[in-house]
């Protein structure tokens, strides 16, 4: 009987330490880190607009999202660059109409905070993981980031939202600006 | 047999009679984003799941969408005070918005349900009729609403909402089946004419491309205008699209609306 209890209790021993050891000695991945990955200079590629109101009625995408990369003559949007370096930010804006949106020259940048970023998802009904606010000549633009799924694409892209407000802080419209790193 | 034949009979003369609540709407016609709306429900032959009459008894609505619950559900056994229907008589409740939630206040059925940043996610409402306890209920049934429609139009801009700072695209739409001039069916090249509501000298031509939908082009109101954005007085424009070839084949007129930007 002796024997049958020894026997029981170096097993529960054997099987408790078994559970507690680590499956494995690696380390688990780091935190990846967003700043070192916008640090560069971007170039528009192709810009959206989106129909605030038809996005929300569910309308088709022709009535919703339009491309207007090459819309406006002699203004293409191509032109803007932007370099991102730790907290600072420079830009070019060529004939480009990104002069209604952000200014020319060189500045500061920093990250949005979170509460900030689940008021526009709610506003705007998207889903922004990040944005980034730059501030050049005085000037303050926020810039949502919808997805960094092609930050680690071998040509990395960035897509940047932009919302425009009414003078009576009345949401208008949405820009989408997809970006490529050079 | 005498008394089985009567009690079938009976039986299915209930099941005649019985029926859902007919619901109605004030407006007729209306959509999850329009504002005070009153929904009826007529319940002079509904009954609940037990065959019994709705008729006068104090009544809950517990509302359901594809996207999610009302906010006035709660949990089933404490639904809120807000749900209680407004009786108006025995037989006609309504459920009327805006509707007061505590702190709350739900404009529209969107609102009801969460859903006011994507009203168009919600394709369709269910509700069943109960009272507070509940000790009684009936089955599951819906509330019909009026979807939201894309018109076609002959002319039209992009977005519906703009500044004067902003791209506004202008398109010709020349497979519209009422084309105000049936003469723009056979145009090859159009042009659309621009010009400030208040300022026929700063009028533009300018030529479109065809995007295999649409006729369009398009300008950003404030570069285009520019004398009279820096004026300050740059805040309407009509437009109308021609046969470049014929310039005096014209479309309809349209007008935009621009709002003075705040950032």
């Amino acid at each position: 009987m002796m024997k049958i209890l020894k026997y029981s209790l170096l097993i529960c021993l054997v099987v408790m330490f078994t559970k507690c050891s680590p499956d494995h000695n690696g380390s688990f991945g780091g935190t990846v880190d967003r700043t070192i990955q916008l640090i560069g200079t971007w170039k528009i590629e192709s810009v959206f607009q989106i129909d605030l109101d038809a996005e929300k009625k569910s309308f088709p995408e022709f009535a919703t999202k339009v491309d207007i990369t090459n819309t406006v003559t002699n203004m293409p949007f191509s032109d803007f660059e932007m370099t991102l370096h730790n907290n600072t930010i420079s830009t070019t804006l060529g004939m480009s109409p990104m002069a209604y949106v952000i200014e020319e020259g060189q500045g500061t940048w920093n990250w949005i905070s979170n509460d900030e970023l689940s008021l526009v998802n709610q506003e705007l009904g998207i889903n922004a993981s990040s944005g980034i606010t730059t501030s050049i000549n005085g000037k303050e633009v926020q810039l949502f980031i919808s997805t960094f799924s092609g930050i680690t694409a071998p040509t990395p892209t960035l897509s940047l939202n932009y919302k425009r407000i009414d003078e009576v802080g009345n949401d208008v419209m949405r820009y989408e600006y997809i970006l490529v790193k050079q | 047999m005498k008394k089985l034949i009567t009690s079938i009979f009976f039986l299915c003369s209930l099941m005649l009679l019985a029926q859902d609540p007919i619901v109605t709407g004030e407006p007729a016609n209306y959509t999850v984003i329009d504002e005070n709306v009153e929904i009826f429900f007529d319940v002079t032959n509904a009954t609940d799941n037990g065959g019994n009459s709705l008729v006068g008894k104090d009544l809950f609505i517990w509302a359901f969408t594809d996207v999610g619950d009302a906010k006035t559900n709660n949990a089933w056994t404490n639904i809120k005070l807000s749900a209680r229907l407004n009786k108006i008589s025995d037989t006609l409740y309504s459920l009327k918005f805006p509707i007061i939630d505590d702190t709350e206040t739900y404009n529209t059925l969107a609102e009801l349900f969460g859903a006011e940043a994507a009203p168009g996610s919600i394709t369709s409402i269910g509700y069943l009729l109960r009272d507070q306890a509940p000790t009684f209920q009936t089955g599951d049934l819906s509330i019909p609403f009026s979807p939201f429609k894309f018109n076609a139009a002959e002319v039209r801009t992009f977005p519906s909402s703009v500044t004067t700072i902003d791209v506004v695209t202008f398109r010709f739409n020349q497979n519209f089946s009422s084309l105000s001039n049936p003469a723009l069916t056979g145009a090859q090249n159009i042009s659309v004419h621009i010009e400030p509501s208040n300022s026929s000298v700063s009028a533009v031509d300018l030529e479109t491309t065809y995007n295999g939908r649409y006729f369009q082009t398009g300008i950003i109101p404030a570069r285009t205008f520019e004398t009279l954005e820096n004026a300050g007085t740059l805040r309407e424009v009509k437009y109308y699209f021609f046969d470049t070839d014929n310039p005096s084949i014209k479309s309809a007129e349209g007008t935009i609306v621009l709002k003075k930007a705040g950032n």
